[in-house]
């Protein structure tokens, strides 16, 4: 397989970045703060977008679909 | 693309969840894109209602691209149903394996057991024992705790010793995983050794200088005890 350097390059900062350790209990209010307007940015109005993840397994298994999941962060925002 | 009307209708397909990583100490599932074989933002996969991960589709992934990969997941879902009802013979059984390999959605251990039950074709052989390699590098990734890196990283080097070097996207965390296991043991020699191989295999990658001069300057340091 064929990658790209820069692809690899990012790769290798990803690494990192999933090795960074957490966040101080300090941040924690700030954190609530950025979390919050992530969930309400208007991007996220237009579909039926489930937040909690036992609830759509269990949804998805009700109904016989697969699960979605879009993957996003809110605390570098 | 999320906030377009056509993704809206078409969502209708499936259980949207949405998963943000806050770093918020209350967060359930804090870890679960690493989990899910994720390493970076914005990352949209399937997963069946169980949580087992179907198809990672990339970052945001436009509506033709998912519909195809819905697509293809029914047809697998239809291929498994045949092969458990005992209908198809080999032939599907072969299909099957095929499909799940490239998935990576069956437990390695399975499906090393089932390739060695198949009749591969020669052509196919290199090719499929990749596939084999990469998913047991997944798995290992996988199950490895973030802040564990060295014990990853143990398993990685037997696979190393062994020739079998994973070539997925997350192949880097194969690397550092193992110079992790390297410097916990203060085993100088092993990350030498696994420097010297991954210089001499990335020599035409000028944007990873950086990268390895800090390992060569964490080498020297460990030798400096």
């Amino acid at each position: 397989m064929h990658r790209s350097t820069s692809s690899l390059a990012a790769a290798f900062a990803a690494v990192l970045l999933a090795g960074a350790p957490p966040a101080q209990a300090s941040n924690q209010e700030a954190l609530k703060e950025k979390r919050a307007e992530k969930l309400a940015k208007p991007v996220f109005e237009n579909a039926a977008w489930r937040l909690d993840y036992d609830a759509a397994r269990e949804e998805a298994k009700k109904d016989g679909k697969f699960v979605l999941v879009y993957f996003t962060r809110s605390y570098a925002a | 693309m999320l906030s377009t009307e056509e993704f809206a209708a078409w969502s209708k397909k499936v259980v949207l969840f949405l998963h943000n990583t806050s770093r918020v100490a209350d967060e359930p599932y804090p870890n679960l894109l690493f989990e899910k074989g994720g390493i970076g933002f914005p990352t949209m996969s399937f997963l069946a209602d169980d949580g087992t991960l179907l198809k990672q589709v990339g970052h945001v992934t436009p509506v033709a691209q998912l519909e195809q990969a819905y697509q293809d997941l029914l047809a697998w879902q239809k291929l498994r149903a045949t092969v458990e009802a005992g209908e198809g013979g080999s032939a599907a059984e072969l299909e099957l394996f095929r499909t799940e390999l490239a998935m990576g959605n069956r437990p390695y251990a399975e499906m090393a057991e089932r390739r060695a039950k198949l009749p591969i074709a020669d052509a196919d052989a290199e090719k499929v024992d990749q596939q084999l390699v990469n998913l047991q590098f997944g798995e290992i990734l996988r199950d490895t705790p973030r802040d564990q890196q060295h014990v990853g990283g143990e398993k990685f080097v037997a696979m190393f010793r062994a020739g079998r070097l994973p070539d997925t996207s997350t192949e880097t965390s194969f690397w550092q995983y193992i110079f992790a296991h390297a410097a916990r043991e203060k085993d100088t020699a092993l990350f030498e050794e696994v420097l010297d191989h991954l210089k001499k295999a990335k020599a035409d990658d000028p944007r990873l200088a950086r990268y390895l001069k800090q390992l060569e300057a964490q080498l020297e340091k460990l030798k400096g005890g």
